[in-house]
This record gives structure tokens, C-alpha cells and sequence, in this order.
């Protein structure tokens, strides 16, 4: 053979080497040392998780839960006719909700825990990806877990401990717990809405389906994350409705 | 191939030395970040709207 044409096969040995070194690398970083880093995060934001609980502000608001015939109550002080024919019931007393304030972008604020999936993670405020790196993030705007609405928390499915990686074995009935300043909120997941329910009974939807965050009657929570597993192609949505806590009463109008 | 990289280099030892260090820190932060890039198309946090 020829120098030249042993020098090339030479220089494609090795350009495959490094790639796959590089392709190794890659699996290894994703796979396990993003794990380290959010485990590294996670125990820094669970340590000072307590003195959030105690420093947090907290107040009593006035709730006027306004229900439509047949509806759940809602925070408006309006009254919303489910259908036009059925009678509206009057305004009840005001009652006093618990709410606490807001934490800034970044900083924890709860812990989420699922047992049926053995989770237990220290939620923070905000979903931009460098926050989402350290554990499941709040969507800033969307209501706090214990509050009227719906609460949507996203986190990862493959990557950076996956706290959602098991999402997806979720069944209705399944219970979520969030504890907060207030108190352990708890959630009971709830069938996916028919609008996005596929095959397997999982809601799907694309990245840009925004009506999943849309406010709800009553107090939800909706948990977000990505699918399939290793794609973020589309985002998987696990639905669920506040059954108990220091709010469930006044909200759910027991 | 990083030992005739290094002895390529020119300068004194120190300097080569230097060199080196700072050749593989640029590159250990390229490959880092290209490694995030290509994992933001594995998961990407499951946040909705992007």
C-alpha cells in the first residue's frame, strides 16, 4: 500500500476513536454525572428547605368559593354559569384561605412526594433549564401547590436524577404529596383528560400545548415532563386533584 | 497524539506546559457544552411552551 492511503486509514482509525470516545463521554455525562449534580443540588435546597418553612410569609385571604350549579367552587367573585339554563347559587360567606408568598426563581420552596413511584424531591420556583437541573420546578405564575387553580410543577424524565423518569406508572388514585410552609397538601391523580388520553391512558401532548396549564376549577396539580423517554419530542401530563391539606376544606367546600 | 501535540508546541517546557492546560480546559468546556446541547434533545426539563 501506499504511504498516502495508509496515512488515510490511519486518520479514519482514529477519527472513529474519538468519536467514540466522545459518544461514550457523552452517554456517561448524561447518564450519570448529571445524576451527581442534581443529587449535589438537591441536598444543598432540601438543607435550607426548613428555614424557607419558618421565614415564609404567610396570610389569610379571603376566599369566596362561588359555585355554579353542579360546579366545584372557583376563586372569582363572579358567578359562572356551568349552562345557561341551570340556576346559579348565590355568593356563600367569604372564608379565609391560607396563602403563603412566593419564593424567588431558583429558591425551594417544597417537597413532592409520590409514593407509589418512591419519590421524594425538593421542589424549587421556577422552570427555566438551568433551575429544572436541580430538581423539579414550579411554573412561575401558575398557583402554588395548596391554592386554588392549577399548580403545574415540571421536571426531568431522562436526565439530572429524572424525578419524573416513572411518570408514566402513575394510575388514577395514585397520591401525590406537596408539602409546603402551609402544611402536606395532598393530591389524588386523576384520569388524563380525554383531549390528549392515548392508547395507554397517558395524556400526551406537544411541547406547545399550553391549554394543560390553563387554570381549573377547584385546586389541581399538574405534572409535566418530557416523552418518550430519551426524546423531548413531546410532554407527558399526569393530572391531579387536592384531596386533602390546610386549604382542602375551604377550596373543596367540605 | 497528545504527547506529539504537546512536543509540537513551541517554547520552553513551562510555556508548552501551559499551553497544554489551557488547550484541554478550552476543549474539556466545548465538548461540556456541546454535550449539553445534544442532551437538551434527550430531555429537556419537561417544561411546556418551548
Amino acid at each position: 500500500m501506499r504511504p498516502k492511503t495508509i496515512r488515510l486509514i490511519r486518520g479514519t482509525g482514529w477519527t472513529f476513536i474519538w468519536l467514540g470516545v466522545y459518544l461514550m463521554g457523552f452517554v456517561a455525562y448524561q447518564l450519570w454525572f448529571t445524576n451527581f449534580l442534581t443529587a449535589r443540588d438537591q441536598s444543598a435546597l432540601a438543607a435550607g428547605l426548613d428555614e424557607h418553612f419558618q421565614g415564609v410569609e404567610v396570610e389569610e385571604i379571603e376566599y369566596v368559593p362561588v359555585t355554579a350549579a353542579g360546579g366545584p367552587a372557583t376563586t372569582t367573585t363572579t358567578t359562572i354559569p356551568v349552562d345557561p339554563g341551570s340556576e346559579p347559587i348565590p355568593d356563600p360567606i367569604p372564608k379565609k384561605l391560607l396563602k403563603e408568598a412566593e419564593s424567588a426563581v431558583g429558591e425551594a420552596f417544597a417537597q413532592m412526594r409520590i409514593p407509589a413511584i418512591e419519590l421524594d424531591v425538593t421542589v424549587l420556583e421556577g422552570v427555566r433549564r438551568r433551575d429544572l437541573k436541580k430538581g423539579p420546578g414550579h411554573l412561575t405564575g401558575s398557583p402554588l401547590p395548596g391554592q386554588p387553580g392549577n399548580a403545574i410543577v415540571s421536571g426531568h424524565r431522562t436526565t439530572y436524577g429524572a424525578p419524573f423518569g416513572a411518570l408514566d406508572e402513575l394510575v388514577p388514585g395514585d397520591q401525590i404529596e406537596v408539602e409546603t410552609a402551609l402544611g402536606v397538601h395532598v393530591y389524588e391523580v386523576r384520569e388524563a383528560p380525554e383531549r390528549c388520553r392515548n392508547e395507554d391512558g397517558l395524556c400526551v401532548v406537544k411541547p406547545t400545548d399550553l391549554w394543560v396549564t390553563e387554570p381549573r376549577q377547584g385546586a389541581w396539580l399538574t405534572l409535566t415532563t418530557c416523552h418518550p423517554r430519551f426524546s423531548s419530542r413531546q410532554r407527558l401530563i399526569v393530572v391531579a386533584e387536592l384531596v386533602a391539606g390546610p386549604n382542602a376544606e375551604v377550596i373543596l367546600g367540605a | 497524539m497528545i504527547k506529539s501535540l504537546y512536543l509540537r508546541l513551541p517554547g520552553p517546557r513551562p510555556v508548552r506546559v501551559a499551553t497544554m492546560t489551557l488547550t484541554v480546559m478550552v476543549l474539556l468546556v466545548v465538548v461540556i457544552w456541546s454535550y449539553e446541547v445534544l442532551g437538551d434533545w434527550l430531555d429537556s426539563g419537561g417544561a411546556l411552551g418551548e
